[in-house]
């Protein structure tokens, strides 16, 4: 069976089920990406090829076993599995930080640590989120901030594996998340451009970056987007920091540009990440952190033992609301995947609808 | 023109044409380059630069039928010269100037092109004419061509009726010895009589209508004793063939091939239309079987009919033969061996010549490599609809080309990746797309660029283009500027920074035009800027309204002629080329497919072949691991 662009096209890229991640990008010349597009040009013949092993959405892949991925990739539980949680804050408040600065401090310390030599992190270019490779404490804090549209950060993260012989640090969203652990899981650790430090961000949706330009008037440029929020229910609005005003636009507006791919997206919490961080409803400042993995746990007891991170514990109210919160997001995926599914019989729409049986079991 | 014997010299048919226009008297030629009649206006260009005569490439056939007329209307012997689709684009014009009238003798030159072989459509001239109400005549040699050309402005002149001259490719393009005549001194001086308006409009065209018919009838008398019309065989052949033009070649070489000049005889008819009814009658009398051979429609064959008809009472029955009979193929170019083919259909015993072309070209095929068409080495149009492919396949939603008909048009095919879907006439594309952007409400989802060359969008594409602003299309127009009338021959046009003699001329730039029309206007160099073009078309798709983008960058063939391309050669360091691997399958050779970009089969490895790279640079900016770098003057 094809493995090839071939059939990423027809079954990911030509529809509306493309995250625009990247993971395809960046390792030929076939596939492009432009702002949060990402488009195959041009018939390649390969029929293995690194952009179907990467993607996150061409579904389980026939003759393999079980990926032992989360999220996307599979069910692990409402939050995939994790070793412990918590809350924590920058040790160094900087107001330019969303939430609790954690995921700047976090990068901050693995890039002292020599844990990683780069981070690859997502910023605000001139027409909407860019990312890039910082090698410096500045350039990671340049970055801080939620964004709320997309950049292929992935496929960043190809470009710069191909040049750089180092290990790469990448704040990245759920979809993004389970395309580099598929990468890193393929590469190994031997592979020249390591990713060596998977940070996750929570994520409900992401807006397409024209919708989020329309809304905005007109699409933010790098120093006018300040901090984005959504109040919890009832306010139903948007509220956006735009060039030192408060904008509350309505949410179902704001609902009207979120991604299609979104729709059917099992994954809130990053859960193939090595931390996953988000808000803490009602802390403001905080930020709830997943710690899944052995790397994730050095580092952040690193970034608190230096006193980058200040900790608490996530109570078991809260940690019980984020569990509901990411399973309400995975029905409603698996919802969604089943009328869509009926239309398109896709893989990965196949693959998400059967998650219910999983969650029911 | 080169000298054959004492008298004569050997002309190309257009060279003919173009002689025939000077000896004709005119002083006056315009023209918009069009295979197969391009090389008229460039022979006169060459050749009567230091005679009075102002020779011009006009921005299109309209414009040239109108300023040649201007001439004539000053009193002045004018010619007009084009391909066939020529005559559709000024038809409006000359339909109307045959209601008037005209002073001095007024030619059309009008080269028709059946098959067809380098144009969009077979349109037959002679039809055109007679809906026109022009007369037409028709050549069968380049001599034939020279002589009725000068003919035809005496006619003219005396009938004050625009005359037609058909000439067809293999006649434009055929070489045979000339017998030249006297280009006449310059002795009139131009200027227009105010006293006598020329004006076709609704009260006077009342008047003027019958006036034109009676003009048509005293041409038909004319052509009557027309020395083009001729007859060659017996007083009573078992067969009798009409022909006019080239066809009557084809019908004497497979009569005198076939050994059937006792039986066949062959009338030749150079005065197609108004058609010398007196003669033709004649000819009917001769034999009560007749073949009409004639190039591309059964205009001929109608007017046999017609004239059979008329005369049903003293001819009785009388078998006719052609394409109506399916004795020649109703479509397509025809050769002596259609003829002869035809010939042995009605009298039984003849055989072929000789193989056609397409016999013997079956034969070797196996032998042939598989070729497209292509786009020449180093051609910006390849990166033009590189960009262009990528910003359509980046915006998702199905977009796709319409185009019209210059080199670029070869984008529907393989060269161009299959980018453009619909094609037709000059500036068609804007056109089109003029109409697919405003069908939103109509549930059309697609996105639409319209194509076209620089040379088209000075002569056909401002209404267009106008049209779209007006009406609120949602089009992305991108205008192909290669600096030059490539795929003619490389004549200037208004954006050119070279006249038609080579000279050097200020340009008009398309840009400077659509930002007047108000549409906002982008440029860039379709190769260098490869990347910035493909986001440019993706930023635009997603505006609304009419979006303009000049791709400028020169015809690379044209930098070739003229020693003015760049010295650098393209390499491709083979230490980096990752081959046939996943992150690249021969992306270069394989996909980009300019000729200069060659495989190495054994090695498994891209190479550049230096002949036949211009080092324009494309391959160098596609290639996503860097392996490919420019090298002043090659290795």
């Amino acid at each position: 069976m094809e493995r090839g662009l071939g059939r990423l096209k027809k079954e990911v890229l030509s529809h509306w089920l493309c995250t625009a991640c990247g993971a395809c990008a960046g390792l030929c010349p076939y596939i492009v990406t432009l702002e949060d597009r990402v488009a195959g040009v041009g018939e390649c013949r390969e029929s293995d090829g690194d952009c179907f092993r990467f993607c996150p959405r061409t579904g389980p892949v026939e003759g393999e076993g079980d990926s032992g991925l989360h999220g996307d990739a599979g069910y692990g539980g409402p939050v995939g599995s994790y070793e412990s949680t918590g809350i924590a804050r920058s040790g160094r408040r900087s107001d330019g930080f969303q939430y609790g600065g954690a995921v700047t401090a976090l990068m901050i310390r693995a890039l002292r640590d020599g844990v990683i030599d780069a981070a690859v992190l997502t910023t605000m270019g001139k027409t909407g989120p860019k990312t890039i490779t910082a090698t410096t404490e500045e350039e990671i804090r340049a970055c801080a901030g939620s964004k709320y549209a997309v950049a292929p950060t992935v496929s960043e993260v190809n470009r710069v594996r191909r040049g750089f012989g180092g290990r790469l640090g990448v704040v990245a969203l759920p979809c993004q998340v389970t395309a580099l652990r598929k990468i890193s899981e393929a590469e190994g650790q031997e592979a020249s451009g390591t990713i060596a430090l998977i940070v996750g961000l929570f994520c409900t949706w992401a807006l397409t970056q024209r919708g989020w330009g329309a809304l905005l008037g007109e699409e933010p440029g790098p120093d006018d987007l300040g901090r984005v929020d959504i109040p919890p229910p009832p306010a139903d609005v948007m509220e956006v920091d735009l060039r030192g005003e408060r904008l509350s636009l309505p949410l179902r507006e704001v609902k009207e540009h979120i991604r299609p791919a979104c729709r059917v997206c099992l994954d809130m919490t990053a859960e193939n990440a090595d931390i996953s961080v988000g808000t803490v409803e009602g802390r403001e400042g905080w930020s709830t952190l997943v710690i899944r993995t052995k790397v994730g746990r050095e580092l952040v007891e690193r970034a608190g033992s230096q006193g980058d991170l200040e900790r608490e514990e996530l109570d078991q109210e809260r940690w019980r609301h984020l569990q509901d919160a990411s399973l309400g997001k995975k029905e409603r995926a698996i919802a969604s995947a089943e009328v869509e599914g009926d239309m398109e019989p896709l893989p990965f729409l196949l693959a998400v609808s059967r998650v219910k049986e999983q969650i029911q079991r | 023109m080169k000298e054959t014997t004492k008298n004569q010299v050997l002309l190309m048919g257009n060279e003919a044409l173009a002689r025939g226009i000077l000896e004709g008297g005119a002083s006056f030629v315009a023209g918009y380059p069009g295979n197969p009649s391009s090389e008229i206006i460039a022979t006169l260009l060459q050749t009567a630069a230091d005679l009075p005569v102002h020779v011009e490439w006009s921005t299109n056939e309209m414009v040239a039928a109108e300023a040649a007329a201007g001439a004539s209307f000053a009193g002045l012997r004018a010619a007009a010269v084009m391909k066939e689709n020529g005559v559709n684009v000024c038809a409006d014009f000359l339909a109307t100037l045959a209601v008037t009238g005209v002073r001095g003798g007024y030619v059309v030159v009008v080269c028709d092109d059946p098959g067809p072989l380098t144009s969009s459509n077979e349109g037959d001239a002679r039809l055109l004419a007679q809906a026109l109400e022009i007369p037409i005549m028709e050549a069968s040699t380049p001599q034939e061509a020279k002589d009725m050309t000068r003919w035809a402005f005496q006619v003219s002149e005396e009938r004050s009726t625009p005359v037609m001259v058909r000439s067809v490719s293999r006649l434009s393009h055929g070489r045979a010895g000339v017998e030249l005549g006297v280009i006449p001194e310059p002795s009139r001086s131009a200027e227009f009589d105010t006293e006598h308006p020329l004006l076709c409009l609704p009260s006077v065209a009342a008047i003027s209508h019958p006036l034109a018919h009676d003009r048509l009838r005293a041409v038909q008398k004319d052509f009557e004793d027309s020395i083009f019309n001729d007859y060659e065989g017996s007083d009573a052949p078992e067969l009798l063939v009409i022909s006019s033009g080239l066809s009557v070649l084809y019908a004497r070489e497979a009569v005198s091939t076939l050994g059937m000049g006792d039986r066949v005889g062959i009338a030749k008819i150079g005065t197609v239309w108004p058609l010398p009814e007196g003669r033709l009658g004649d000819v009917l009398r001769r034999s009560k079987r007749i073949l009409v051979v004639e190039q591309i429609e059964p205009f001929l064959e109608e007017k046999v009919r017609a004239r059979h008809s008329d005369l049903a009472g003293e001819l009785g029955d009388r078998d006719i033969y052609g394409r109506r009979s399916g004795h020649i193929p109703e479509t397509g170019d025809i050769s002596a061996n259609t003829v002869a083919d035809a010939l042995a259909a009605i009298m039984g015993g003849g055989r072929r010549l000789n193989a056609t072309f397409a016999e013997a070209a079956s034969e070797i095929k196996e032998d042939l490599p598989l070729r497209d068409i292509s786009f020449c080495r180093g051609c910006p149009h390849r990166a033009s609809f590189w960009a262009i492919r990528t910003a359509l396949e980046l915006d998702g939603r199905n977009g796709f080309v319409a185009g019209d008909i210059g080199c670029y048009g070869l984008a529907a095919g393989p060269t161009g990746y299959q980018q453009i879907k619909v094609v037709h006439c000059m500036g068609s594309g804007i056109g089109n797309a003029s109409g697919f952007g405003v069908l939103r409400d109509m549930g059309m989802e697609q996105p639409v660029v319209a194509v076209a060359g620089d040379s088209t969008f000075f002569a056909s594409c401002l209404p267009g283009l106008i049209n779209a602003r007006n009406n609120g299309a949602d089009v992305v127009f991108v205008v192909l500027d290669n600096s030059v009338t490539a795929m003619t021959g490389f004549q200037s046009h208004p954006g050119s920074s070279f006249g038609p003699r080579g000279e050097p001329q200020e340009p008009l730039r398309p840009e400077t035009v659509c930002r007047a029309l108000g549409v906002e206007t982008s440029v860039y160099d379709p190769v260098a800027d490869v990347k910035r073009v493909s986001e440019a078309v993706y930023d635009r798709l997603q505006r609304p309204g009419v979006q303009a983008l000049v791709l400028r960058r020169t015809c690379s063939t044209y930098e070739d002629r003229m020693r003015m391309g760049s010295s650098a050669v393209a390499q491709v360091d083979q230490e980096i080329c990752v081959g046939e691997t996943c992150g690249c399958d021969r992306f270069c050779t394989r996909v980009v497919g300019c000729p200069g970009n060659r495989w190495d089969a054994e090695k498994g490895k891209a190479y550049i072949d230096p002949d036949f790279c211009n080092g324009c640079g494309l391959c160098v900016e596609l290639c996503s691991w860097d392996a490919i770098s420019l090298t002043e003057g090659g290795e």
